[in-house]
């Protein structure tokens, strides 16, 4: 049991800024955990708390069943691999990997033992003499894992690990930390603020923002039932379209009206807003939910002209403006390439069913 | 008409000039004639105001009269031990102020400045404090100690002053230069150690480092270079020490001091010798001296590279 258990923390900097507030997280032994969240939203500063590198201000803190808010981190058995790596640059490769090793004393053979061992998982075996400059980036990467597996650690921490890597070598990389972690079986907390590595990655995410959760759990319920607007927007690629709309009846249906579309709604999302209307609220639509056509044949749709298409290959993105309110151009996403020209008006069919409504502040889910 | 490129080379030899003046006329030139003069030795027709005119050429002389000089050997030695004395003293008071310093200490700037001040005074000038902090009766530290109490019956601590006393001159000298020199150690191991990324201390602790495996494991390789550097500056001053003897003993080269049959001066080191020979009007033996000198300081500078070489 490796569990790590925040307890209504807070953290405030010498500079009395408040950075992570009000934090309650229980993240379970084995658990591949992501914290994702815009850059400066206190994600480092978390996992640096559970590092044992920043003082927990306020609240409890428990690995293993342990309070640690005073405990020193090396004595908190925990693993960190830094964004910039950090490796000692002086040692070899192999050097870098024994040296948590050495200090705490292991016998020499068996150091070098787990250095190969680890050093064959991670493919480093042809490099354990080189130097960290010596090194590509994705191969310091390696043995920045390597350095924190060789321990076995309760639980590892990873700080933005693939953030300075090109886009294929990022692919690859997520993909190998997938395996490790079936491999090694270890909790692992994994910062990001890559939605899609998040997405990947996680057992659960948990999605930040100014210091505070914004909401936890598994990736598909943060996709398909983001708590607020911040999450149903950070989640998804390309994101959640948005826009302000005031939920009305019209011929004894609920609608969702805007200063120049009207949305109406059935099902359970119509039922869920019977006690909202004539509130104001946020309506949000993922591209792929928006299927632009030559025309509606009946369904939920709303007449735009089609401003870009972007062709990807396998899907396209087809750009629109949704409404003069809304304050950024919608896309919508279809596979292979649209029916649909640039600059022809088109039917944008909506799947009403997948409509978000949070309320107009954004900050609750309303159905 | 002149083609472009022999013009180009017109006036980048143009620009060069002012060095090459500068160094044949200081520099090449000097160095050969000594080592003309080297092997030179004047006669009875050389005149105080021609120094060098008249000389008669004595081939390795002076070489030879000087490697079975005792004064010699003797100064070699007391270079040794002066070498020995401030450079790791030196390395570590700097190192040991620049991780002090480097800490978020009050007054922190205040420091830095106060220790690397002395650096910005001239040799003679610091001599000569020392001078007053050392002297006997009245000087700074025999004043302070016979507060203190350790003057014997009469209260004198030291009779003829720290600098008075053969064992404690060198010592005193070298004292003075570790602390005059640590400000100078200091700034630049604290720039070494700011290189060093924050993270690489957090991924230290992290792994277990207590501080002393963060001082010895990681700081001190990484400082290594300019651990080499004042190894190598360090030798080179005190190889060259004059002007610190010269001062400090009033140009005496220290107080006497009896080595077996021999009557030595007690911080007659080997800068100081050389300076004494010219001095004297011995300008053959001088610059002969000088080149034996350069020979054990590119010795020593190759044995320290070679000890201290950072892998690769
Ligand atoms: N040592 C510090 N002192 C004061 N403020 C800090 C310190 N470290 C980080 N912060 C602030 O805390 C906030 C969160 O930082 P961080 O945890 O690094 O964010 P993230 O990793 O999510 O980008 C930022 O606004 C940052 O400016
Ligand atoms: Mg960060």
């Amino acid at each position: 049991m490796a569990g790590v258990i925040f307890k209504n923390v807070y953290k405030i900097y010498e500079n009395k800024t408040m950075v992570i507030q009000n934090f309650d997280l229980e993240i379970r032994d084995k658990e591949f955990l992501v914290l994702v969240g815009p850059s400066g939203c206190g994600k480092s500063t978390t996992l640096r708390m559970i590092a044992g590198l920043e003082e927990v201000s306020r609240g409890d803190l428990m690995i293993d069943g342990l309070r640690v808010n005073d405990v020193a981190p090396k004595d908190r058995d925990i693993a960190m691999v830094f964004q910039n790596y950090a490796l000692y640059p002086h040692m070899s490769v192999k050097e870098n990997m024994a040296f948590s090793l050495k200090l705490r004393g292991v016998d020499r053979n068996e150091i070098e033992k787990k250095v190969l061992e680890v050093s064959e998982i991670l493919g480093l075996k042809d490099l354990l003499e080189r130097k960290p400059k010596q090194l590509s980036g994705g191969q310091r990467q390696r043995v920045a894992m390597g350095r924190a597996i060789v321990r076995s650690p309760k639980v590892f921490l990873f700080d933005e690990p693939l953030s300075n890597l090109d886009a294929k070598l990022r692919v690859q990389m997520r993909v190998e930390i997938a395996k490790l972690h079936k491999l090694l079986g270890t909790t692992i907390v994994y910062v990001t603020h890559d939605q899609v590595e998040a997405m990947t990655l996680a057992d659960r995410i948990v999605v930040m923002k100014d210091g505070f959760i914004q909401q936890i759990g598994t990736p598909l319920e943060l996709y398909e039932k983001p708590a607020n607007a911040f999450v149903g927007g950070f989640i998804g690629s390309p994101s959640m379209n948005q826009i302000a709309a005031k939920v009305g009846t019209e011929k004894g249906q609920i609608v969702l009206q805007g200063q120049d579309f009207l949305v109406s709604l059935s099902g359970e999302k119509a039922k869920a807003l019977e006690s909202h209307k004539g509130e104001d609220v946020l309506m949000g639509i993922r591209p792929q939910n928006i299927h632009p056509q030559p025309d509606a044949q009946g369904k939920v749709a709303v007449l735009r002209e089609v401003e870009v298409i972007e062709p990807m290959g396998t899907e396209s993105y087809i750009y629109f403006t949704m409404s003069k309110d809304a304050d950024r151009t919608w896309v919508a996403r279809c596979d292979g390439m649209p029916q649909v020209q640039e600059g022809q008006k088109a039917a944008m069919v909506f799947d009403i069913d997948k409509v978000h409504i949070f309320s107009k502040d954004g900050s609750k889910r309303l159905a | 008409m002149l083609s472009k490129r022999v013009k180009e080379n017109f006036i980048s030899y143009g620009f060069l000039a002012p060095f090459l003046t500068v160094f044949l006329v200081f520099l090449a030139y000097p160095v050969i004639y000594s080592i003309w003069l080297s092997l030179h030795k004047t006669t009875i027709y050389t005149s105080w105001y021609t120094p060098f005119d008249s000389m008669k050429y004595i081939g390795m002389g002076h070489y030879i009269s000087i490697l079975t000089d005792v004064e010699f050997w003797w100064s070699i030695c007391l270079t040794f031990c002066y070498g020995f004395m401030t450079i790791p003293t030196g390395i570590m008071l700097s190192l040991l102020l620049a991780i002090f310093l480097n800490n978020q200490i009050k007054f922190k700037s205040f420091f830095r400045s106060a220790y690397f001040l002395p650096n910005v005074l001239d040799l003679l000038v610091i001599g000569i404090i020392w001078i007053l902090i050392f002297s006997p009766q009245y000087g700074l530290l025999e004043v302070a100690l016979r507060n203190l109490g350790f003057g014997g019956e009469n209260g004198i601590v030291f009779k003829n002053g720290i600098l008075g006393n053969p064992y404690l001159c060198l010592p005193a000298i070298a004292l003075a230069m570790v602390l005059k020199g640590a400000g100078f150690g200091m700034i630049l191991f604290i720039t070494a150690i700011q290189n060093i990324p924050q993270s690489v201390y957090e991924a230290a602790d992290i792994d277990g480092a207590n501080w002393w495996h963060k001082l010895r494991y990681i700081t001190i390789p990484l400082v290594k270079p300019i651990i080499l550097f004042m190894v190598i500056t360090g030798t080179i001053a005190c190889l060259t020490a004059f002007t610190e003897i010269y001062a400090m003993t009033t140009n005496t080269g220290g107080p006497t001091i009896q080595v077996f049959d021999h009557t030595l001066k007690s911080a007659n080191l080997a800068g100081y010798h050389l300076y004494w020979n010219f001095s004297e009007g011995y300008y053959g033996k001088a610059a002969a001296f000088s080149f034996v000198l350069l020979g054990i300081a590119l010795l020593i500078s190759l044995i320290n590279m070679k000890l201290l070489k950072s892998d690769k």
